[in-house]
């Protein structure tokens, strides 16, 4: 049975490290989907007066 | 009866009425609140407790007919990045009349000790009893440490074992799921809309499910147990309902144990490419999900120490898939009887529920087609369209009322009368469920000559998600009159990219 080499488990942590960095991208995938709605709200407010 | 009586009479009603239509409102909350979780799991994930861990995996795929498909699954498993002699790949033929049992033979034999064709000569039980006849056998032997279900026909990426893995190294989890995305090579207009459903229902709400501490469904075509975990609930999958994927789920979590949806491991998966096949698979998905609520009657809505799946939040979640339809009729008949007894309380009622709509639709919409660029892109119309252009013109008119005597009728000197205004609101109202009759006339002209188009208009105009209202209606009415529910398969004709 083959072991890890050392190499192995520091390529897996930091590939653990990058993939727990992409989930903080959900925060401002949200923010850019809130201002795009609050935008919208705004044009109606806008388009109504 | 006096006057008063009356009033009264009238003021209870109205609050009836209005509750109907509140309830319309709770899946559109759920929704709302799903996407507020998700964030969430910015920080609220499972990759502070992930280490490296590369346990012996036993691969079980269950085949039945997959001679078009089973080559290629094995030829992607034996080259997954991950060390070949800690993978073995179980392939049980159940009972197979086609060249499934040739090729996985042949497969054996250029990789000895690794591929393994086990026939079951008695199939068609049922998907959870060919994967039993795998587990027992990998459970005999000490050898596996972990085990992977999977379909016959989907395509890892070649880093999604190794992501997946990574979970196990926490002693608490007891399975990790994939993402299962639409993967195929020629994809339809009904592939694009299950690619962005994959995107709603799992990158996003498997991830809410995460944070919250409670997976509805582990995926039938990625899921992979500890050994421990799958000891625990009996060294079997259950096999008891259609939706053996998620009764494997729910028992696992009900010995304590976490599961963990892993969004950056990717499987691809060759789904249905007309209404009919995808009614089908549906209907068994939706059929599983009512056996399965009924077989946890005494779990919902009732907090355990153990686990999740009796907090109010996952009871919510999970009740507001099983009965959107439902909900969708009540607030259909809330609206149509006010528009009867108060019409601009019938009005104001309908624009803040469709308003309320529009909101959570954009916002999930937006941020959805974030979480899997590629799909989005490709699948753009059918994310805009998810609900159907007769819902979208719903929120338009809704956030801009009097857009139509002002914009069309106007122009034209006309106006609407009092029974056209009365009609015209009726239909309005009744949209739910004229779209579930035109999700099913769907599937109904699919067949004919035109059928291609016509299907494919109405699935436009009505929207997907009432397609799967209207399967999610048929499974209650199959459940109720104890329709046969013999297990059939969807085709697969290896579609997926390779």
């Amino acid at each position: 049975m083959s072991e890890p080499t050392r190499a192995e488990v520091v390529a897996a942590q930091r590939e653990i490290r990058r993939d727990a960095r992409l989930e903080r991208r959900l925060i401002p995938k949200a923010l850019l989907a809130l201002v795009l709605v609050a935008a919208i709200v705004v044009l109606r407010e806008l388009l109504l007066r | 009866m006096s006057v008063e009586w009356l009033v009264v009479l009238d003021n209870a009603l109205v609050v009836v009425l209005v509750a109907f239509v509140a309830l319309g409102t709770v899946p559109v909350l759920t929704t709302a609140f799903q996407f507020v979780v998700l964030p969430f799991h910015s920080f609220l994930n499972h990759y502070k407790k992930a280490a490296f861990a590369q346990p012996n995996v036993a691969v079980i795929v269950p085949a039945w007919n997959e001679g078009l498909v089973i080559a290629a699954s094995i030829d992607r498993l034996v080259r997954l990045d991950y060390p070949q002699d800690r993978l073995r790949i179980y392939v049980v033929d159940d009972a197979s009349t086609d060249d499934t049992p040739d090729i996985v033979q042949a497969k054996a034999r250029e990789h000895p000790g690794q591929v393994f064709h086990l026939r079951r000569d008695k199939g068609g039980e049922g998907k959870a009893h060919t994967l039993n006849h795998g587990i027992s056998r990998v459970l005999a032997e000490p050898w596996a440490q972990a085990i992977l279900i999977m379909d016959a026909d989907v395509i890892f990426a070649i880093d999604s074992l190794r992501k997946m893995t990574r979970h196990l190294a926490d002693p608490k989890v007891g399975a990790v799921t994939a993402y299962i995305a639409e993967g195929s090579r020629d994809r339809n207009f009904l592939t694009r809309f299950i690619g962005i459903e994959y995107v709603m229902a799992q990158l996003a709400s498997r991830r809410t499910q995460n944070v919250l501490g409670a997976i509805a469904c582990l995926a039938g075509g990625a899921q992979l147990h500890s050994r421990e975990n799958l000891e625990a609930i009996g060294g079997r999958i259950p096999t008891g309902t259609l939706a053996e994927d998620t009764m494997a789920t729910f028992e696992s979590q009900l010995r304590g144990r976490r599961m963990v949806f892993e969004p950056h491991a990717l499987v691809l998966a060759e789904e249905p490419r007309t209404i009919d096949a995808l009614w089908k698979q549906r209907l068994r998905w939706a059929r599983g999900n009512v056996q399965v609520t009924r077989h946890y009657r005494r779990l919902w809505f009732r907090p355990s120490r153990v686990h999740r799946l009796g907090s109010l939040s996952f009871g919510l979640i999970w009740f507001s898939i099983l009965l959107l339809p439902v909900l969708m009729l009540l607030a259909a008949l809330g609206l149509l009887l006010l528009l009867l007894l108060h019409s601009d309380l019938a009005e104001l009622v309908f624009r803040l529920m469709w308003i309320s709509a529009a909101v959570v639709f954009l916002f999930s919409v937006i941020f959805a087609v974030q979480l899997d660029p590629r799909t989005g892109l490709r699948s753009w119309r059918e994310a805009i369209l998810f609900q159907g252009i007769g819902s979208l013109l719903l929120m338009v008119l809704a956030i801009f009322p009097g857009l139509i005597e002002d914009l069309v009728l106007a122009p034209l000197g006309l106006a609407l009368t009092e029974p056209g205004r009365f009609a015209w609101m009726a239909s309005m109202y009744l949209w739910g469920p004229v779209a579930m009759l035109g999700a099913w006339l769907a599937r109904l002209v699919e067949r004919s000559p035109v059928g291609w188009l016509a299907s494919r208009v109405l699935l436009y105009v009505v929207g997907y998600g009432s397609l799967l209202c209207a399967i999610t209606i048929d499974s209650y009415v199959k459940e109720w009159r104890h329709a046969d529910a013999s297990w059939s398969k969807t085709e697969k004709v290896g579609r997926v990219l390779g």
